[in-house]
């Protein structure tokens, strides 16, 4: 038995989490029905009950270094078969939104990136970002007084080398940010729930179990209530790291071999990997929209958090498809603007990653990590 | 017994609906003082869900003492008219002068039947007997139960030949029984009206996750009781109904549809009792039989405290806080599996028992809303208190989960308040 200790209830935590999604978690008293239907809850140290009655009793500093919260795909097996509508699947998520923002630096970012109020300045930070860009290369005329020419991009607008550096440079400021988080993030689970020395796989044999599950997308599979998840996050995450990698490759082509670039030819092995990646993505973003819109008792309660998240890298698939019909039906009434506005939601994809929802690629992909390291849970 | 001089009443009477626990008392009560009152049941005996329990706490004693007692008071109360296989179809007019339409079902067995049995040896008909739950069977033909009252057989139309067959008919030597009997509708004057329309358990095959209906040996709290009951389907022996076998390991599985939004929202205050309860049958007629019980919270009236403390210092009772959210079945042994976090140590058990017992809720029987326009429910069926003004009084489960003790009291007053209004 642990000794007895005091604990002080944080109060404005608590009210933090009801703001963001987790409105219903007073209600829960503690049946542990939750716990039995999650096929993804190990039989040792269960949850979800256990993370609401610390969210009741405003335990921030538990639940922020609590690993199990990012084990839950939010499916709402819970939440649906819960006899109180208490909605633990919600709960949780709302608290993953406060572990991102408890460890990510530098605060202010979380802030801007998580508050509706603000997000106008979450918005105008890329517009000035990306006009300034314009403005070294000097093609700011270029939205006002497009060329008549054939659309290209690098020549008349963003040139290659502006956005290998600059924007580049900023992505990896913000990652850094969110890196020093992770780090904070990694060692609190380490004290909150210790490594057992025995059956460790180790730091390497855990990250490499994690990412095969993760390609394998196996946890979203035992889920039952929300089914739906798997082909939205499927097409979602597939998407992204297609246009990720052929984005990359073409970015090392162009320092290589600048005469390859632009890529003509639609039958060309890297353009079809692109579209197939925007394909992917924007179809697993619509249904995404579509299962929040219409069964958000499966889907989730949907908080600012989610649709921020999900809106942004939805307009970062279609903007980059309309930016490629731009070029090839040489559109250049509009295509600029296209491109513009493409780089600015990419801008709040990447560079807002380790502060929006997206962190959990970051914090997720870890937890699963440590999971594997403390062992005993559902394969 | 009789319905001749009914309708002559000059509204004087107290009409009981439901002749359970709390129609009797409300009946006798009344009764007692002087009023006239016309006792209805829709069943073919008195006695509702008590009759059918095994034995009721904290004294641990069989209902039927109890209920002969009534009975007898009911008998031998000359202000009292009983009506069984009967169903009221309309009420009218306005608190003080009701006027009521009843209809008895086809009464193919009348008051000459001794109970003699003959009847029974003849029938080529099996029914599943519903006094048990259906875990046994009657002929079409049957004595509802061994303490029924009135004593005498009655016939399951929906499943009797008819006159086609008649074995019955030439066996009895009575003249007792006659297939052609219809239905008989007749009306009551009263002053007030008694709803005592009792409850019913809540469908256990409603949880999917807990495997009712599908796995033979998960049963309900009020199978449990028949199985205990000495004029039960198993003649008192704790056996489980796969293969009779003696459980060497029980479950109790608590809110088992109670407290739950998706079934019943409400605490029916009576199952953490019940189950405990239980688990004295077990212990006595089983006594290396391991059980185990799972629960929310215990919830247990103060008044029964006492009894709750003695029942848990049987070291063959543990008592797990955690609700059981999944039961599996192993299909070669029939043995189950039931799940449940164990709230206080933080893990998940997953324990292989010889049988369950699910402690489901009570529901309120329903009451056709039409038939009485002035009757008010709250949002879960239950008759709503409020409803006196309008000279029509609930009474016991009507009104809300009650235990028999507090059914008594409440009928009691009940009663009262009939009386007073007219």
């Amino acid at each position: 038995m642990t000794a007895l200790r005091l604990t002080e209830p944080d109060l404005d935590f608590i009210k933090e989490l009801q703001k963001t999604g987790g409105e219903s978690l007073k209600k829960c008293f503690q049946c542990a029905t939750c716990s039995v239907v999650c096929q993804l809850s190990p039989d040792n140290n269960p949850f979800p009950r256990k993370e609401m009655i610390w969210a009741q009793w405003g335990q921030k500093e538990r639940l922020v270094s609590d690993h199990h919260v990012w084990l839950c795909h939010q499916c709402n097996d819970c939440s649906t078969n819960c006899p109180r509508g208490a909605r633990p699947g919600d709960v949780l998520a709302a608290v993953r939104a406060q572990s991102i923002r408890h460890y990510s630096i530098p605060g202010f970012m979380t802030k801007i990136v998580q508050d509706p109020k603000l997000i106008l300045v979450a918005l105008a930070i890329p517009v000035l970002y990306v006009l300034a860009m314009l403005g070294v290369d000097g093609h700011l005329s270029t939205l006002i007084h497009p060329p008549k020419a054939e659309v290209e991009y690098g020549s008349y607008f963003l040139s290659h080398l502006t956005l290998n550096i600059m924007f580049t440079s900023a992505f990896v400021i913000f990652l850094l940010g969110g890196l020093v988080g992770l780090t904070r993030f990694i060692n609190d689970m380490k004290k909150t729930d210790p490594i057992p020395g025995d059956k460790d796989p180790g730091f390497i044999k855990a990250v490499i179990a994690a990412f095969f599950e993760l390609l394998a997308h196996r946890k979203f599979k035992k889920c039952t209530a929300g089914s739906n998840r798997y082909f939205s996050h499927f097409g979602l995450f597939y998407g992204f790291a297609l246009l990720f990698i052929v984005t990359s490759i073409v970015v090392l082509l162009i320092l290589v071999a600048p005469d390859t670039y632009p890529i003509n030819s639609l039958s060309n092995p890297l353009k079809l990997a692109g579209n197939l990646g925007a394909i992917l993505l924007i179809g697993g973003g619509l249904i995404a929209i579509y299962d929040r819109l219409t069964t958000p008792d499966l889907a989730g309660q949907s908080s600012y958090f989610d649709w921020f998240f999900l809106l942004v890298i939805l307009t970062v698939g279609i903007t980059g498809l309309l930016t490629e019909i731009a070029r090839f039906t040489n559109a250049s009434s509009w295509a600029y603007w296209m491109y513009f506005f493409h780089i600015v939601f990419v801008f709040c994809l990447l560079c807002y990653l380790p502060y929006s929802k997206f962190g959990h690629l970051l914090y997720r992909f870890f937890a699963i990590v440590h999971s594997k390291r403390v062992g005993g849970y559902p394969e | 017994m009789s319905s001749e001089n009914v309708g002559e009443a000059k509204n004087e009477g107290i009409l009981v609906v439901g002749g359970g626990i709390s129609g009797m008392t409300a009946a006798v009560e009344a009764a007692e003082v002087g009023k006239k009152v016309y006792l209805v049941e829709k069943e073919p005996y008195l006695g509702g869900r008590v009759v059918r329990m095994n034995q009721y706490f904290p004294k641990l004693c069989p209902p039927v003492c109890g209920f002969e007692i009534n009975s007898r008071r009911i008998k031998q109360n000359p202000r009292i008219e009983t009506f069984v296989s009967t169903q009221v179809k309309k009420i009218t007019g306005r608190p003080g002068a009701f006027v009521v339409t009843l209809e008895t079902k086809a009464s193919m067995v009348n008051d000459n039947c001794t109970a003699c049995g003959k009847c029974i040896d003849q029938c080529p008909v099996e029914r599943k007997d519903d006094f048990n739950y259906g875990m046994a069977k009657t002929k079409a033909i049957f004595l509802p139960h061994a303490m029924a009252y009135p004593f005498k057989y009655v016939i399951d139309p929906s499943v009797c030949k008819g006159k086609d067959c008649a074995k019955c008919v030439e066996a009895c030597e009575y003249d007792a029984i006659d297939l052609d009997a219809v239905p008989v509708e007749f009306e009551l004057n009263v002053t007030s009206v008694v709803f005592a329309t009792g409850w019913k358990p809540y469908d256990a095959t409603r949880m999917e996750n807990l495997g009712f209906g599908k796995f033979k040996n998960v049963v309900t709290n009020v199978m449990m009781e028949r199985i205990a009951a000495v004029d039960g389907p198993t003649g008192g022996k704790i056996q489980r109904p796969s293969d009779g076998k003696e459980p060497k390991s029980i479950a109790f599985v608590q809110c088992a549809g109670s407290r739950d939004e998706n079934h019943l929202a409400y605490c029916s205050g009576v199952c953490c009792m019940a189950s405990l309860k239980q688990s004295t049958y077990v212990k006595e007629k089983l006594p290396d039989c391991n059980m185990e019980m799972f629960y929310i919270d215990l919830r247990v009236a103060p008044r029964v405290e006492e009894f709750s403390v003695k029942v848990q210092e049987n070291e063959k009772l543990k008592l797990t806080k955690g609700k059981v959210a999944e039961i599996t079945e192993d299909p070669s042994t029939g043995n189950l599996t039931v799940t449940a976090e164990d709230t206080l140590a933080g893990e998940k058990i997953h324990r292989e028992v010889e049988m369950v017992v699910l402690a489901t809720g009570m529901e309120p029987n329903p009451v056709v809303k039409e038939l009485v326009p002035d009757l008010e429910f709250d949002e879960h069926g239950f008759v709503h208190p409020e409803t006196t003004d309008k000279g029509i009084v609930g009474a016991g489960c009507a009104k809300a989960p009650l235990d028999v003790y507090s059914s008594v009291q409440d009928a009691t007053a009940a009663a009262l308040k009939a009386i007073i209004l007219r």
